[in-house]
């Protein structure tokens, strides 16, 4: 084997480890999603003055817990210093802006969409997400998708609409089309959370940019929208959940959660930003595993045909890794 | 230069004062007084930054050799992209 093979086989593997975290970030965000479940099952989640603030409050304690956790990480691997270092810079700042579109929009229209849609409609619309970021990447970071990697995204959404399809519940939801709105808002928001952290990465540190985005959505939830959208009851709630055993449960998930984010910008940086979403909606395939695994919630087979679509759009995009080499056309 | 750049921006920048190519190994030399009392300062972690920049497109190779304890020594230079990318630098590194 010549020197350009043993470089290229470097590449290769540095590449394919990206497609892993791709997979991993789905699986961790789906266990997330469903130890944040039961905290919402619990006090003082389920005493919410209104639909709204148990969502907005449980995704502002989620961050706040999941920046902690990666700043313990960062501490640990000797990378704390970069904050401050990334945050003097303009990349710094877009992983800030990243933060507004992930945290505050995607991540609070994705808990109302489930709170006022139910989680089937919810869980089906925002997994357009890597849709929306695919063509927001082709556009912004000039990054190369094949025919082959597009029929994938594809297929993985589809995947996901059929394994969250299931007949309307029989308790309504006034506030059905709100909610699909909020859901809509939600894909739009993670789309372009990942095509603008993808650029700051090019100079930030992943595992930093993750504790910059998740600090910065807490502070925003924080300072703005717990003030603006829910007032005092948003406040008390808040700052209730520490008296309960609920803020256990929501700091598990947030460990998760953070891990989670971990995975999948590390991913993004490795593979592209279109690939590592397209992998990261694997976590609706997983939130049903898990269901099952924790909470005992059935698998029919609709949830099978589902997650083999899902699994075949992974599939396919990641198929040649021989595109990752260069992923972008520049 | 009072504060110090992202390590990855600074990689960036280091290349950009370049003619030739620089190896992992030269990096680290060079960089080491800055940055090399911090874990995160480590020739696998190094080359993992160099690995990803290059898949992004912001450098390229130059030359790649074999050293005598068969190990691949890569060289690499800042690409015309990578060096767009260079007007995000603060003021004090331009």
């Amino acid at each position: 084997m010549n020197t350009t093979e043993r470089l290229e086989k470097q590449e290769l593997r540095h590449a394919k480890s990206g497609l892993g975290f791709g997979v991993v970030s789905g699986m961790t965000w789906g266990l997330s999603g469903v130890i944040m479940s039961i905290a919402f099952g619990m006090a003082p989640f389920t005493e919410g003055a209104s639909l709204l603030v148990a969502p907005l409050v449980g995704a502002a304690l989620h961050d706040g817990f999941a920046g902690f956790w990666v700043f313990l990480f960062n501490l640990f691997n000797g990378k704390w210093r970069e904050y401050g270092r990334s945050l003097r810079t303009k990349p710094g700042m877009m992983v800030c802006l990243a933060a507004m579109f992930g945290g505050p929009i995607g991540m609070s229209g994705y808990m109302l969409g489930i709170t006022l849609a139910g989680p089937s409609y919810a869980l089906a619309i925002t997994a357009i997400y890597p849709a929306i970021g695919a063509i927001l990447s082709v556009i912004f970071l000039k990054e190369k998708i094949g025919v082959r990697t597009w029929i994938g995204i594809l297929l993985s959404i589809m995947g996901v609409a059929i394994v969250s399809w299931v007949p309307p519940a029989a308790e309504s939801f006034p506030y059905f089309y709100a909610g699909i709105a909020l859901a809509f808002l939600a894909a739009i928001g993670w789309g372009t959370e990942g095509v603008i952290s993808g650029f700051g990465m090019d100079m930030v540190d992943p595992e930093v940019a993750v504790g910059i985005r998740e600090a910065t959505s807490f502070v925003v939830y924080l300072v703005a929208v717990i003030p603006l959208l829910l007032g005092v009851v948003g406040y008390q709630m808040f700052f209730g959940a520490f008296t309960t055993a609920s803020i256990g449960v929501i700091a598990m998930a947030a460990l998760l959660g953070g891990g989670s984010y971990i995975c999948w910008y590390t991913a993004i940086n490795k593979t592209g930003a279109s690939r590592a979403m397209a992998l990261n909606i694997t976590y609706a395939l997983w939130s049903v595993f898990f269901s099952w695994l924790l909470l005992g919630t059935q698998i029919t087979p609709t949830l099978i045909i589902g997650g083999l679509t899902i699994v075949a759009g992974a599939v396919l995009v990641g198929a040649n890794p021989k595109e990752l080499i260069n992923l972008r056309k520049v | 230069m009072a504060v110090l750049l992202p390590l990855r921006f600074r990689i960036l920048h280091l290349m950009s004062t370049k003619e030739t190519g620089v190896t992992s190994a030269e990096i680290m030399q060079e960089l080491g007084s800055d940055y090399g009392k911090e874990k995160q300062f480590k020739k696998k972690a190094m080359e993992g930054h160099l690995i990803s920049m290059r898949a992004l497109g912001l450098i390229e190779v130059e030359t790649v050799n074999i050293d005598e304890k068969d190990e691949l020594i890569t060289s690499y230079k800042i690409s015309e992209f990578g060096t767009g990318r260079l007007k995000y630098l603060p003021q004090a590194y331009k």
